[in-house]
């Protein structure tokens, strides 16, 4: 590796590191509690909206190597799609866990079938659906272009779930980040943590997805070895 | 001599911290723990794939 972008990446690191502690420390320290939250249940937003965030980031990005995967046919996009998918899934998970628990706070129950959490949980059988999909079939290429097209039918529900159904009924769920008037209603210490918080999480799924992505690569390469020392 | 230890130890205050204190410490140890794990990792998984990538190359 170049050895400036060696040392790009450790600086990164480094750089997520000193954030992310100074993040769980004014999270909880630093920041105010927000108005018309019951006691300090509004902190959750330093951890819940970023957990939601990556995993539609981490939605989109397994519907953008779907489409590179059939139109270039290449297995790297194959394991990108699905590097993104499982990750997506993990974090849309985490989301549905720590929306639940401020549900509990708010309103006295982990459960209410709220449009935002009956769209959540649709999103967690869609990307389910996928990873099923995948592991219902043997033969590499067929899997990799049934999971490409279903990758990308799945993602066009991702806008209505999580953008357009919270905002078309009437929910108990707190106003999104950027609300129904477009501004970004937060005092300024709770926006400063917060962005923060979504860049530093951010980060730290990029860095686990290309972890991910090499050891889908030393996986692929392990049983192609194994396949020509099977042959010779 | 004894009663004394005993009047003097009960007495001293404890520290004020509340409960936010606690959970923000026991959140960054987690997050040290965790991120030391994932350095190890990133270091391990780098030196496999530079050593896989060597193997391709001499074959």
């Amino acid at each position: 590796m170049i050895p400036h972008v060696k040392a790009a990446g450790y600086a990164l690191k480094g750089l997520l590191f000193v954030v992310m502690t100074w993040i769980l420390w004014a999270a909880f320290l630093w920041a105010r509690p927000a108005e018309n939250f019951v006691g300090e249940s509004s902190r959750i937003v330093f951890f819940h909206v970023p957990m939601a965030w990556i995993a539609t980031l981490a939605f989109l990005l397994a519907a953008i190597h779907s489409g590179l995967y059939l139109k270039r046919r290449r297995v790297e996009h194959d394991e990108a799609a699905a590097g993104a998918a499982r990750l997506g899934l993990v974090f849309c998970a985490l989301a549905t866990i720590t929306g639940s628990i401020f549900a509990r706070v708010m309103w006295n129950s982990y459960w209410n079938w709220d449009p935002r959490e009956t769209s959540i949980v649709l999103l967690l059988l869609v990307y389910g659906a996928y990873l099923g999909l995948r592991g219902a079939i043997e033969e590499p290429e067929r899997r990799a272009t049934l999971a490409a097209a279903y990758a990308l039918i799945a993602f066009a529900t991702v806008p209505f779930l999580v953008f357009a159904v919270p905002r078309m009924y009437a929910s108990l769920h707190p106003d999104t980040v950027l609300n129904a008037r477009g501004k970004v209603e937060m005092s300024s210490d709770i926006r400063t943590v917060f962005f923060l918080s979504l860049a530093a999480h951010t980060a730290l799924f990029f860095w686990v997805y290309r972890l991910d992505r090499i050891v889908s690569r030393l996986v692929r390469e392990h049983a192609a070895r194994l396949d020509q020392e099977a042959t010779v | 001599m004894l009663r004394i230890l005993l009047q003097e130890a009960p007495s001293a205050p404890t520290p004020p911290h509340g409960a936010l204190f606690y959970v923000a410490a026991v959140n960054i140890i987690i997050w040290l723990g965790l991120f030391g794990y994932l350095v190890y990792l990133d270091l391990k998984v780098k030196s496999a794939a530079a050593r896989s990538r060597s193997e391709m190359e001499t074959q």
